[in-house]
This record gives structure tokens, C-alpha cells and sequence, in this order.
């Protein structure tokens, strides 16, 4: 029962960012131009999969299965792993090609890079000491 | 890795759902392990073949080809 209301309160998130959404659309001058469009696209396909993956997780819950088993925890690894290193790469094409010559913003956005490499190489030798024993509780 | 689950669910009369309760995992996973698109972990191997009364190499064939 607890498991449920999580997964209920779960769908919070993705209702705030229709809500969120909803609000931006209408206070924002119309016609968008090609920005607003490519903006609204992402942002209506990144709500879409939320509620995709919240209801799938509810459908599993509700017939009573266990809606965090091993595969699901080793695909979010591997997505967030694969998503880290496209990351990397895309934030340094923002930096060389769509970033104008301020100097300012191209120091904090290497920094934050960075922060990202040396965040990862963190968590590597974290785990590298400790292992990963819990790997497959459910 | 080929697995024999598809076989000894249907000999136990076991759908996908209830093996899936059984071993406490969401019946995609049950998917994936008879389509042989996912390696289990041994923890999951040893549950699934004490469903069966099994051992984990009657269960699981490595493939090596």
C-alpha cells in the first residue's frame, strides 16, 4: 500500500510540468517563433515519457508486482550512465559552437564539466573501495 | 545464454504474471529472460529454478556459440 502511494504521489512531478507547461503556453506571446516550437516539442516529448514510465510503474503496482526489480534499476543505470557521457560531449558543443565569444559563460559552463568529470571519477573510486553489494536487492 | 523457462512455465501451468509475483520481479523481465535478451543475476537464477525444483544449470544453458 505504501509502495502505491509513492507511485501515486510520483505522478506529481510530471502533472506539475504539464501544469507548468500549460502556463508558459498561454501567458507567451503568439505565434511562437521556431525556438518556442523546438522548445514546446522537447518539453511536451520529455512529459510524455515521464507519464509513460509513471504509468507503466502504476500498471505493475496495481497487479501486484514489484515495479523496481533488478532489470529496471540496471536500464536506469545504464541509461543515466549513457546519458552522463552524451552529456559531456553535447555541453562541449554548446561551448564551442553555440556559446557567443562572453567569456564569462565559457568559464562557468568548462567549470561545470568539470565538476562533472571529477564527479563521476568520484563515485568511480567510491565504488571501487566499497563494491556494489546491493546491486541486486529488491 | 538459452533459458528453459517458456517450456517449464508452460509444464507448471504458470503464467508470465504469476512467475513474476513468484519471484518478485514486473513480467517484462520475465519478457526478456525466456527471449534471452537478459542475463539474470544469480540471485534471480537461483529464485526462478527453486520455483521449478530445478538447479540453475537445468534452467539456464549458456550459449557458448
Amino acid at each position: 500500500m505504501k509502495t502505491k502511494h509513492k507511485t501515486l504521489i510520483s505522478f506529481v512531478s510530471p502533472a506539475l510540468g504539464l501544469l507548468l507547461l500549460g502556463f508558459w503556453v498561454f501567458t507567451s506571446k503568439r505565434p511562437f517563433d521556431i525556438e518556442g516550437y523546438i522548445i514546446l516539442g522537447l518539453a511536451i516529448l520529455a512529459i510524455g515519457f515521464g507519464l509513460y514510465f509513471k504509468i507503466q510503474r502504476y500498471n505493475s503496482e496495481r497487479a501486484g508486482l514489484n515495479s523496481n526489480d533488478e532489470l529496471s534499476k540496471r536500464i536506469r543505470e545504464k541509461a543515466a550512465a549513457k546519458t552522463f557521457s552524451i552529456s559531456i560531449y553535447l555541453w562541449l558543443f554548446v561551448i564551442l559552437f553555440l556559446v557567443g565569444p562572453e567569456p564569462r559563460i565559457k568559464l562557468i559552463m568548462a567549470i561545470g564539466l568539470m565538476v562533472m568529470g571529477l564527479v563521476f571519477f568520484l563515485h568511480w573510486f567510491y565504488y571501487s573501495k566499497i563494491g556494489i553489494s546491493d546491486e541486486n536487492k529488491n | 545464454m538459452k533459458t528453459r523457462i517458456k517450456e517449464l512455465r508452460a509444464r507448471e501451468n504458470l503464467t508470465q504474471v504469476e512467475l513474476a509475483k513468484k519471484v518478485s520481479v514486473r513480467r517484462e523481465t520475465i519478457v526478456f529472460l525466456e527471449n534471452g535478451k537478459y542475463n539474470p543475476s544469480l540471485k534471480l537464477a537461483y529464485d526462478i529454478s527453486k520455483v521449478f525444483n530445478m538447479g540453475i544449470e537445468e534452467v539456464f544453458i549458456l550459449d557458448n556459440s
